[in-house]
């Protein structure tokens, strides 16, 4: 396709321990809400964890008083959150999700991932622990026949499911794209990341002197993105790259990171930028490098945020959900504060954001890195582009 | 596919390399068996290759040989688009068996890291030190045909590029992996 008419956020949902929509997210949030909790026995080894959750009573009262949905007892609550998420958009975007020039693009790290436990009680074919049999049963439900991209790139696969997204529309015959993100809070996830000594017994801290670890958070989110109808970001342009370091820490001189900015901001006047929406995680090494990949990119300058603070880290989920939380704070022309920094504790001098701060610039950065060594850069726009 | 430079497949304790038979051993040999025959057939000296996953081990010892021939600078952009079909299902089975009862409990960061599916990326970036766009893509078994076209058509080309794209799976004592090397 050679005609450059530009990809479009054009209709977004996000459910997390914040809200059951993007609206409420956003309103909780400006009102420095927290959605951590401490949950007692999720794992065997620790009395209780600092984990964001979806109220499961306010979950299956809101669900059955949504017109048009199928029966809970069928899905998996991983399912039932992602066919909400898509139902909402798709009423949106007021698109026909069966239509073949539709694709659907999952984003996940570990799906059903409980069902692999043999305490836990269920009705559900064990074959429903593989990712695919999940997102295809939930493109099955919304009659859609084309095969599913499913992306399982650690933390990055929320943010790079819009870069891909973006290219995929760029290149191939479809119009609009479905990109779902979804993770949960679980024992097998809590337990791992317990076992890395990654996790805070309190809410965490992101690029704070005293951080001392992430919380574990679950969410879903769906946008629809469009190269035929308008919307209130667009894509405009993206990075993925690997550290080539270590499977599980990241790099000491963010190359990374740094690589995926050079590469975004090819062709962008960096005071255009109104702020970096960063990963943010609160672990030591995560903000440190981050800090280090700003400064390298010539970035200092830049207000920077991170979500962490309200809702923890949501896994594969977390791209997609903070992404559209930027989209929002650019169209609103806010900057987030993060929740929980107060002294800097990273080796850069980063302009933390700790009060909103109103920006009109039109761009936005988000960024994400991820075990594997995997990092990802998006940059979006405020008022989409002309259809 | 255009611009196909190599391929291999790992499959039933045969390596076919360029159409080649190029190492096997008898199909009753146990996998883990053979992946470490096949990497001292290799004379590799990169002890971390014990300390991978079955999956990882798989991709690695793909991606060596078809990437053996080429320099620094041709690894140094390249693009990793792999796919598979039951994720680290064998490593999330093993932890979960970590993590299920009070009196057993031992989970390990060592065990919990392979349970992504995309370490085996990390762990080919950084034996080669391949810097370069990377994305692990999960699709139903029966969709392997069409894999390998989806993951080509994704890849944004950019001049004298080099990309390594492939399916691989470990489940159940089964396992496959098909890569190919293309040139832009």
């Amino acid at each position: 396709m050679g005609h450059n008419q530009g990809v479009n956020i054009v209709a977004d949902c996000i459910v997390n321990s914040l809200g059951f929509n993007t609206q409420e997210v956003l309103d909780q949030m400006r009102a420095g809400k927290l959605g951590m909790r401490e949950v007692k026995g999720i794992t065997l080894s620790e009395p209780t964890a600092m984990v964001s959750q979806i109220d499961r009573v306010r979950w299956n009262q809101i669900w059955d008083q949504t017109n048009d949905m199928p029966s809970r007892e069928q899905f998996t609550f991983f399912e039932q959150l992602m066919i909400f998420v898509i139902q909402k958009v798709v009423d949106t975007a007021q698109i026909d999700p069966k239509q073949e020039n539709i694709l659907f693009l999952f984003s996940t790290t570990k799906g059903n991932i409980e069902l692999l436990d043999s305490n836990l009680k269920h009705n559900f074919d064990a074959e429903r622990v593989h990712i695919w049999e999940s997102a295809e049963l939930v493109t099955q439900h919304f009659q859609n026949s084309n095969q599913p991209i499913i992306l399982s790139n650690a933390c990055i696969s929320g943010t790079q499911a819009l870069v891909l997204g973006k290219s995929i529309l760029e290149n191939q015959p479809y119009e609009h794209l479905i990109v779902v993100g979804a993770d949960l809070v679980t024992p097998f996830v809590v337990a791992g990341f317990q076992s890395f000594k990654a996790l805070s017994p309190t809410p965490c801290r992101p690029f704070d002197l005293n951080r001392n670890g992430l919380n574990i958070g679950e969410g879903a989110a769906a946008v629809v993105l469009s190269k035929t109808k308008k919307g209130i970001v667009s894509i405009e342009n993206g990075a993925v790259t690997n550290d080539a370091n270590h499977i599980s820490g990241p790099s000491r001189t963010g190359e990374g990171l740094y690589r995926a900015l050079t590469k975004t901001l090819k062709s962008v006047d960096l005071s255009e930028i109104s702020f970096i929406n960063a990963h943010g995680t609160a672990t030591l090494y995560n903000d440190e490098m981050e800090s280090i990949a700003f400064r390298r990119a010539n970035l200092l300058h830049l207000p920077v945020n991170s979500y962490k603070g309200y809702f923890g880290h949501t896994l594969g989920a977390a791209g997609l959900i903070e992404s559209i939380l930027s989209a929002h704070a650019l169209e609103q022309g806010i900057i987030f504060p993060t929740l929980g920094f107060q002294e800097l504790g990273i080796s850069e001098p980063l302009d933390i954001v700790t009060t909103e701060r109103n920006c009109n610039k039109p761009f936005a950065l988000k960024t994400a890195s991820g075990f594997g060594g995997c990092n990802v850069v998006l940059l979006i726009k405020k008022g989409g582009k002309d259809a | 596919m255009r611009n196909v430079q190599g391929a291999i497949t790992i499959r039933n304790h045969q390596v076919i390399l360029q159409g080649e038979i190029l190492f096997q051993r008898d199909q009753s040999m146990p996998n883990v068996q053979f992946f470490s025959e096949l990497y001292r057939e290799l004379k590799l000296a990169y002890p971390k290759f014990f300390k991978m996953d079955p999956l990882a081990k798989l991709g690695f010892l793909a991606a060596e040989l078809l990437l053996s021939p080429l320099s620094a600078e041709d690894k140094e952009e390249m693009k990793i688009f792999l796919a598979c079909s039951h994720s680290s299902i064998e490593s999330d089975t093993m932890f979960q068996n970590t993590i299920s009862d009070e009196s057993d409990y031992y989970p390990s960061p060592s065990l919990f890291v392979y349970t992504l599916p995309n370490i085996v990326i990390g762990e080919i970036a950084i034996r080669h030190k391949i810097y370069g766009e990377n994305s692990l893509q999960l699709t139903s078994p029966l969709n392997f045909n069409s894999i390998i076209k989806t993951l080509h058509k994704q890849i944004k080309w950019e001049e004298n590029r080099y990309a390594l794209i492939g399916y691989l799976d470990y489940y159940n004592d089964k396992y496959e992996a098909e890569f190919y090397l293309i040139h832009s």
